[in-house]
């Protein structure tokens, strides 16, 4: 990070201005699918992965993910991502597989 | 000047209290956790008392408690149950892991990478005045109107949510506890990636440094959930939310006015998500400590040396995808069950591998019986007792029989206390004379050792017997009230006196350990156990920076006994042998 | 390696490619994500586990955390633009560009306090429901997150920003270091708005 040239940082420059329009129509067009009322499946699913192309366009270009050097930032971002879905995903198949009869009482 | 280190002439508060050395740090952890651990051992000779003894006064102190606690030195079972609470959380939070990772991990992770600091200096001081202050928050909460948490440091819903007080310091105690440990773990990690000498390539790193690498990815990850677990339950107690509260809750018979609709689950998979790692947490450091010093002792490489890196590397790994065989009597199902239960038998093949290789290293070896390795040689036994003794858990068949018996707490009694603890003893007498360059005496080692290990395995062994039996944990009167456990109730009466003897024995240690501070025999030379890992070759009390000129690393960490050599071990840090 | 100074803090080592503050600071942001994935986990299972869940339109207010939204998202624009300035070398730009991401951060958290009011006002308090127990929490952490950043960017438009004329690399870094933190704040609520105000 020592004396960088003046134009391939302007032109950076340029390409984060365009991800944040991106970034910001996505929000917007989340917030307009809401007011379309859709089933709450599919709502899920779109909401869901508008935030995660969100969440991707962040993490690569704001937090310039995809042009550091691989291996390191590899291995702790898989890992997260494999635990953040151990985390999600895990407790609530528990939640689902229960022996026959049982009731779980935060539903009354 | 980037990343410059605090000059040597500073008064005296910044040079001891507020340091920002590694070494200064790594003693402050060490000697506020071994206080820390003794109060912890304390707790459990009380409550060893009442077990052996229920309903007897304690004789002569038992008045000290008060009223509230032991009124006429009786035990009441609230103080019982604020005693097992405390004595868990104080080992394992503020005893054993600062011990091996904040003391042993501070202090020796940059010298044995030939570094002259941790990565981040003012954060290493920070995690350690924070672990101290969250030590303080645990320890005030005895003094509160309704004494400290009691219920289990697991602090499980919905008992966890109405107790006392004390309960919300556990909490708050735990959020610093956590930060601390956050703080310090980010630093080791930088510390290994960035900051290894030239020619330490990974796989030429000491296994010790691996264990606490792992250990710090463990801590890294596994412990925010347990942090946002504690901020609900907080908010349960001081603002009555319902994250852990089910509807319809009834307390002694009339309803709760709260929301509901919250799951005593929850707690149990965020907290069991933390609490198992954190067993792994527990034992990484201690066979990091035990490989460094079987191999020292026994003048042999390390057998299967990268197998052990890639087994500890795949139990890092899988110690994140089997809490949940902490909770098998939850009502789970069977798909569920069967998967935790697969992936916590497949958990034990890397720590067969890692102690069998240690065992293998052993065959063949000239041995040296100094006190370092006879505590290192029992940790193995005796981890494998805990080991094996874990399978019966891990089935969920058999679990269902010894869940929450007598059996689990011997269980990971033998993995902590003669395993673990054994293993920290054994550091301490190995690298006392590089932080002091001074030798701990011999005899008073042998007299704290042969006493420690019969002791703990008089006090354990029978435990397994009475959990069999179907004594439950936590019993205050241990099992006294129960038909079917008064044939295994004698058995209270050994375990406590085993104590008391493990207890009195400790002192010996404690003597060796001050007084040869200040007169143990001083040691000829910077390497006085022919060792081969980078630590050895800075001078004995390291100076700021470490090393007196650069190191660089000519090849692997346990290079002994190499054919041709003139020596019979070939340090890392000599270029020609 | 020199015996006495930490090495790799300004420049990156060889086979890492990171100075020592950008590994710390993403093994950090990995701490952090899980934190918040065991909250948005512990969403899931209450909701699951419920008999009924509001859509969070029926009890928040979409417009006001669009409005946060976008700003949000901006501030984290202002605050990539003010440490590309000083790789421009242009300090002048980096202190506006700070400021106003300081600014858009303190106006969040204005808008959020007034939500909060809202809310107060009807007495719709976290323990009326898990739904409303599990927005306070989450926000509310949230929010907290926000604080540090303002606190560690104020410091550093500042009385930190001194460091540019000693040592112009290592500020340089810090400001990328606190941007990566900043980003990540806003990744958490790029999940957390459309989670609770749109599902």
């Amino acid at each position: 990070m020592t004396t960088d040239n003046i134009e391939p940082i302007k032109k950076e420059i340029r390409g984060y201005v365009i991800i944040f329009i991106g970034i910001v129509s996505l929000s917007l067009t989340a917030v307009f699918i809401n007011y379309l009322h859709l089933p709450l499946v599919a709502a899920i699913i779109l909401t869901i992965l508008i935030a995660a192309v969100q969440v991707f366009l962040a993490a690569g270009y704001f937090m310039h993910l995809l042009s550091e050097k691989k291996l390191v930032l590899y291995i702790v971002l898989t890992l997260t991502a494999i635990l953040v879905l151990a985390v999600l995903i895990l407790p609530s198949i528990e939640h689902h597989n229960t022996i026959p009869g049982t009731v779980y009482t935060n539903v009354s | 000047m980037s990343g410059e280190l605090q000059h040597y002439d500073l008064p005296f508060w910044k040079k001891y209290i507020f340091s920002q050395d590694h070494k200064v740090i790594g003693i402050q952890y060490g000697i506020t956790a071994l206080i820390f651990l003794f109060f912890g051992f304390l707790l459990m000779l009380l409550m060893r008392w009442q077990l052996a003894y229920p309903g007897q006064p304690l004789p002569v102190i038992g008045k000290w408690f008060g009223e509230a606690n032991m009124p006429d030195g009786v035990m009441l079972p609230e103080f019982y149950n604020q005693l097992g609470a405390m004595h868990g959380t104080i080992m394992v939070f503020l005893g054993v892991v600062p011990l091996a990772v904040g003391a042993f991990g501070n202090y020796l992770v940059p010298l044995q990478i030939g570094a002259p600091d941790m990565a981040f200096p003012k954060l290493n001081m920070a995690s350690f005045w924070v672990y101290f202050v969250g030590g303080v928050i645990m320890l005030v909460s005895f003094f509160v109107p309704g004494g400290a948490a009691n219920s289990g440091w697991t602090s499980y819903p919905p008992l966890a949510n109405i107790a006392t007080t004390g309960q919300t310091y556990w909490l708050l105690g735990m959020v610093f506890l956590i930060t601390s440990s956050l703080l310090g773990s980010v630093n080791t990690i930088t510390t290994i990636f960035q900051l290894r000498a030239p020619g330490l390539s990974f796989f030429r790193l000491p296994f010790f440094v691996w264990g606490q690498l792992i250990a710090a990815f463990l801590l890294l990850l596994a412990f925010p959930p347990l942090e946002a677990a504690g901020v609900m339950q907080l908010m349960d107690r001081v603002f009555h939310t319902s994250f852990f509260m089910p509807t319809g809750l009834m307390i002694s018979g009339q309803p709760l006015d709260i929301s509901g609709g919250g799951s005593v689950l929850l707690w149990q998979h965020l907290f069991w998500f933390l609490a198992h790692p954190e067993v792994y947490v527990l034992i990484l450091p201690a066979m990091g400590i035990v490989t460094e010093i079987i191999t020292n002792n026994s003048r042999k490489p390390l057998n299967g040396h990268k197998l052990m890196i890639y087994s500890v590397i795949f139990l890092g790994f899988m110690s994140f995808i089997v809490w949940a065989h902490h909770m098998f009597l939850t009502g789970m199902g069977t798909a569920i069950s069967t998967f935790f239960q697969a992936t916590t038998m497949i958990i034990s093949i890397p720590s067969v591998i890692i102690l069998s290789y240690l065992f293998i290293t052993l065959w063949g070896g000239s041995i040296r019986f100094n006190t370092p390795m006879l505590f290192a040689l029992a940790f193995l036994p005796m981890f494998g007792i805990g080991g094996l003794t874990g399978l019966p858990l891990g089935l969920s068949t058999s679990d269902i029989h010894l869940h929450d018996t007598y059996y689990v707490i011997a269980h990971f009694h033998y993995v902590v206390a003669p395993g673990t603890i054994f293993a920290l003893f054994a550091g301490i007498y190995y690298w006392f004379p590089k932080a002091t360059g001074r030798r701990m005496n011999e005899l008073l080692g042998k007299i704290h050792f042969w006493p420690s290990f019969i002791f703990m395995n008089v006090i354990f062994m029978p435990m397994f017997i009475q959990g069999l039996a179907g004594v439950s944990r936590r019993l205050y009167d241990g099992g006294a009230s129960y038909d079917f456990a008064q044939g295994v109730l004698h058995l209270n009466k050994i375990s406590t006196h085993g104590a008391w003897g493990l207890a009195i024995v400790q002192i010996p240690f404690i003597i060796n350990f001050v007084w040869s501070i200040f007169k143990g025999q001083k040691v000829e030379s910077d390497n006085p156990w022919e060792a081969t890992t980078l630590e050895w070759a800075a001078p004995n009390c390291p100076p700021h920076g470490n090393f007196l000129k650069p190191v660089k690393a000519y090849r692997g960490p346990y290079e002994y006994s190499v054919p041709g050599a003139k020596k019979d071990f070939s340090p890392q840090f000599e270029e020609h042998t | 390696m020199s015996t006495e100074t930490i090495p790799y803090t300004v420049e990156s080592r060889y086979d890492t490619g990171l100075y020592n503050a950008k590994l710390g600071i993403w093994l950090f942001l990995a701490s952090e994500a899980m934190l918040f994935g065991a909250l948005f986990s512990s969403y899931i299972l209450l909701r699951v586990g419920a008999v009924d869940w509001p859509r969070g339109s029926s009890i928040l207010s979409v417009p006001l955390g669009a409005f946060n939204t976008v700003l949000l998202i901006s501030s984290s624009l202002t605050m990539l633009l003010s440490w590309a300035a000083l790789r421009l070398k242009d300090f002048k730009k980096f202190k506006i560009l700070l400021g106003i991401t300081i600014l858009l951060a303190l106006l969040f958290l204005s808008v959020k306090s007034y939500e909060y009011y809202l809310k107060f006002e009807h007495h719709l308090f976290a323990s009326k429901s898990t739904f409303l127990a599990i927005y306070f929490t989450m926000t509310g952490l949230h929010a907290l997150h926000i604080i540090g950043g303002i606190v560690v960017n104020t410091y550093l438009w500042g009385p930190g920003s001194r460091m540019w004329k000693t040592q112009p690399e290592r500020f340089t870094n810090r400001i990328e270091i606190a941007g990566l933190y900043w980003h990540f704040v806003d990744l958490v609520w790029l999940f957390l708005f459309p989670v609770l105000y749109l599902l």
